[in-house]
């Protein structure tokens, strides 16, 4: 069995020593990958710390938006800047259409105000569906509820979900099991809940980075340097 | 038969991590069980019955006692505490053993 590689695909330290503290703590608890959210301040400070860690460590963009326009705009401008793209909105038709383009690589569901999934957004669900534990620690009940509608989703294997911290403090940041934790809590199977925090997601952030790097056209064709 | 009666255990190593410094077991107990029948009520209480032992010359290192079937409850839980009066807190589940010595091998 090969080991799991943990990622926290979600933290947006407010300051670079907040960000270097984060990195720090993430490494300790056992993960071996981590994409921030923040400016280049932040990200030259976590991408220092982690190269001392030896930490994977990935740019990410949270595009928060709701008007369909709007969304396509953001992702023409972030896309080809950013390794991981993630839209959170209260609009269903918003999240939708991110639901289904391929510029974008995650949906956020779980805040208060995102809308119930469905059987016509999991049909149309191309992306990553990502659930964060700073929602859950925030709005309580309200968020838990909406993760619960993605078990039966999830458990058929109709939808890929990730599970991230979302913190944007120390105190936000949990173990790679406890992430899980919330899937197992709404009646996922132990090993399904452990893939929420490794094997697909970082797949994805490496692909993206490849193409970022040029090596890996959009179209999924790899440039072989002769 | 003998089998049904007996209850499986699971040992948790946990880190502490708290705005004021330190926490004693007791607390640590007690914020763990608000959350656990804030979740579950005291069905979730029942099966997990927990009990918790700080470490020896380690501050804000414990062990949490629970049975295999309220595992995923206390595990549920020390996710979501977040708060001690008024101040932030955050448990960290480090490792998880069928026995103590194995724990803390």
């Amino acid at each position: 069995m090969s080991k799991r590689i943990f990622t926290d695909a979600w933290l947006r330290p407010i300051s670079a020593d907040e960000a270097v503290r984060m990195v720090k703590l993430v490494g300790e608890l056992g993960f071996s990958a981590i994409a921030i959210e923040g400016n280049d301040e932040i990200f030259r400070a976590a991408s220092e710390a982690a190269s001392q860690l030896g930490l994977e460590l990935f740019r990410r963009k949270t595009i928060n938006v709701n008007l369909r326009e709007m969304l396509y705009e953001e992702l023409s401008r972030h896309r080809w800047y950013y390794d991981l793209i993630s839209v959170r909105s209260d609009q269903r038709e918003v999240l939708m259409a991110a639901l289904r383009d391929n510029r974008v690589d995650t949906v956020l569901l779980s805040h208060s105000s995102a809308p119930f999934i469905d059987h016509h957004m999991v049909s149309v669900a191309n992306n990553l569906v990502e659930v964060a534990l700073s929602d859950i620690l925030e709005y309580g009940y309200e968020s838990f509820y909406r993760v619960m509608k993605l078990a039966p989703y999830l458990r058929k294997n109709r939808i890929r979900v990730i599970m991230t911290s979302g913190a944007s403090e120390i105190s936000g940041i949990r173990t790679p099991r406890q992430l899980a934790s919330v899937m197992l809590a709404i009646g996922v199977h132990p090993d399904m809940a452990l893939d929420t925090v490794s094997g697909k997601i970082i797949e994805l952030l490496r692909e993206n980075r490849e193409k970022l790097k040029g090596l890996l056209e959009p179209t999924g064709v790899w440039r072989i340097e002769g | 038969m003998y089998g049904e009666l007996k209850v499986k255990k699971r040992y948790l190593l946990c880190r502490v991590r708290i705005s004021s410094g330190s926490i004693t077991a007791s607390q640590l107990y007690s914020v763990i069980m608000n959350k656990l029948c804030e979740l579950y009520g005291w069905n979730g209480k029942a099966v997990t019955s927990l009990k918790t032992w700080q470490i020896k010359d380690r501050q804000n290192y414990f062990i949490l006692k629970c049975s295999l079937r309220g595992l995923p409850y206390l595990l549920i839980s020390t996710t979501l505490v977040n708060k001690l009066n008024d101040e932030w807190i955050a448990i960290d589940v480090l490792r998880i053993s069928g026995t103590i010595k194995a724990l803390l091998r």
